[in-house]
């Protein structure tokens, strides 16, 4: 797997706070990479660090292979969306990307892509209208296509939705599947659904401390690997202790009622929830019960992020 | 996960220096800047009015008024009157105080550094643009449109050699008063401290000099002086200048510096 961005014990203090603390992480080259965290948490400084706008306490970064440096040379490998993008209000939208791309040395065919650019993040209509008559939304969509006018093979987004209304940022967030493979997308954000809709890997920051990072799939599937849930009509209250007994399970409770159907939480043994599922099916055909539900239990990643957060306060 | 580099983007080549990195394409934005943003108008027109106003005065003057006689009717001296005060350096410092506070205060100093641009090419972009800008519409078209107005008014054609040796030596004024506002504005975030400052610069070292003649000769702020020295064979201290260079070494040191500590 090759790697876009490298932080490696990247650490910063502002006066009298700790914004980062000892944070290594490397993102997949290709991936659309979820950076989490409550507010403060400290995605907005790694952020700020990885563009060269604040500069890291101890520890170092690259970017594409190319250390993040106060000269930068690394912020040709880089995308930057801030987030509340400010451009120069007396220019054009279409020229706000045609200095960007000047900037960036690209010069073959930079009108085409500027307007495919435009088109793309749909704003062609206003391209040739100054940017200080462009509303908030606008904005922030002329700043995703001035981070991609170079070709970056990274593109670091800070909160890229949070000030879109749903139109604008279903548009966004599908933007951003459309770039996976094209280059990496890591980007910063506290809306938790949106990370489960786009991300392929996700990393957690709490209190500049990172809590975990991992691909988005096998991370919600870390809290549940072993559990089932299980609904059964026509239990009783012996059901509970039953279950118990059925091979592979380690654990089962009753988690709700609803008239004849009964819900239960159940905790395999080892990862072999495939045979234990099929243990249970026979359980209840052996107990004249009716199968109703039988399923691995799935957690959103509010939950997860929740749960992770929770622990760490409790370790704290 | 391994260190291999990803190579999804083509690595772009270089084309300058680490240090003036982006800097002609910040400069062209300045320029722009001036242009559209009708500051190289005002700056222009303030300072043709006033430059043209100081070449006709002894030809306004009514004869028989007080002192009418004393006034000189030659028009190289006419042309470069009003350029021996402080007005044009007012100028210099009213129409650059805000050229660092005002993209501080928009967010589009941070949003420049996002890309590939060093902070020494911001900082000398800045001040070159406005040298090139304010040393065409603040110095060279005042002294061109007052030399033009001289000749017709004196019936005489000014001494075009010591004009545009004035002309050309009067851009050290510029150069160190644009120098200061962009030093100062690294480190002042009120453009109101910004041009606070500047003008106790303008007007501190001739207060002292009074004094101490030898603080008006090593003063930067004496520049102006000096060039009009030089263009009109009068006596001149090589001090001036060698004070207006250090000046501008420090102001550029210092900016730098300043500026290279600063995050967004």
């Amino acid at each position: 797997m090759t790697t876009a961005i490298s932080m490696v014990g990247l650490t910063k203090h502002y006066k009298g706070v700790q914004a980062l603390t000892d944070l290594t992480l490397d993102v997949p080259a290709g991936t659309v990479y979820g950076f989490l965290g409550p507010n403060g948490a400290g995605k907005t400084t790694a952020m700020k660090v990885l563009a060269g706008l604040a500069k890291a306490t101890s520890g170092g970064a690259t970017v594409n292979g190319v250390p993040v440096s106060g000269g930068g040379e690394h912020r040709r490998q880089l995308g930057f969306l801030a987030q509340d993008p400010r451009f120069y209000g007396w220019m054009t939208g279409r020229e706000t990307l045609r200095y960007v791309a000047r900037l960036r040395g690209t010069d073959t065919g930079r009108e085409q892509r500027i307007s495919t650019l435009l088109e793309r993040v749909g704003i062609a209509d206003a391209a040739d209208r100054p940017t200080r008559t462009y509303s908030g939304g606008m904005r922030q969509r002329l700043g995703i296509a001035q981070a991609l006018v170079g070709r970056p093979a990274v593109i670091l987004l800070d909160e890229p939705v949070s000030a879109l209304d749903p139109i604008g940022r279903r548009d966004v967030l599908g933007l951003m599947q459309e770039l996976k493979g094209e280059t990496t997308v890591f980007y910063s954000t506290h809306i938790l659904d949106d990370v489960e809709r786009v991300s392929d890997h996700v990393a957690i920051l709490d209190h500049g401390r990172l809590v975990k990072a991992a691909p988005t799939h096998v991370l919600l599937g870390s809290f549940t690997r072993n559990m089932l849930r299980v609904v059964l009509g026509g239990a009783s209250t012996e059901t509970e202790s039953a279950l118990r007994l059925v091979t592979g399970v380690a654990a089962a409770s009753l988690v709700s009622r609803d008239g004849e159907e009964w819900t239960y939480e159940v905790t395999a043994k080892d990862r072999a929830s495939a045979e234990v599922q099929a243990a249970i099916t026979r359980f209840a055909v052996d107990a004249g019960l009716t199968l109703i539900g039988n399923s691995e239990e799935t957690l959103d990643l509010e939950t997860v992020f929740l749960r992770l957060i929770d622990q760490k306060e409790v370790a704290a | 996960m391994t260190a291999e580099t990803a190579t999804l983007a083509p690595v772009v080549s270089h084309r300058q220096g680490s240090l003036f990195l982006g800097f002609g394409t910040v400069f062209r934005k300045e320029v722009a800047e001036w242009v559209r943003g009708r500051r190289a108008l005002i700056v222009g027109g303030v300072s043709i009015a006033f430059a043209a106003l100081t070449t006709i005065i002894p030809f306004i003057v009514p004869k028989d008024s007080p002192g009418a006689a004393a006034l000189s009717m030659d028009p190289t001296f006419n042309v470069l009157a009003g350029w021996s005060g402080l007005t044009f350096q007012i100028v210099a410092v009213l129409a650059t105080m805000s050229l660092m506070s005002t993209e501080r205060d928009r967010g589009t100093l941070g949003w420049n550094l996002t890309n590939p641009v060093s902070r020494t090419s911001i900082l000398a972009a800045k001040w070159a643009a406005a040298m090139v800008v304010y040393g065409a519409v603040g110095v060279f078209l005042p002294i061109a449109i007052s030399a033009a107005i001289g000749t017709v008014v004196y019936g005489a054609v000014p001494e075009l050699g010591t004009v545009g040796l004035f002309a050309l030596l009067y851009l050290t004024v510029p150069a160190f008063y644009i120098g200061l506002m962009v030093a100062l504005g690294t480190g002042l975030k009120a453009t109101a401290g910004i041009a606070g400052i500047g003008f106790l610069i303008m007007f501190l070292p001739s207060g002292f000099g009074a004094l101490l003649p030898i603080i008006n000769e090593v003063s930067p702020t004496s520049i102006g002086a000096w060039a009009m020295a030089i263009a009109t064979g009068a006596p001149a201290s090589v001090l001036t200048i060698g004070g207006w260079i250090v000046a501008l070494m420090v102001l550029a040191v210092g900016a730098k510096i300043v500026f290279d500590r600063q995050e967004f």
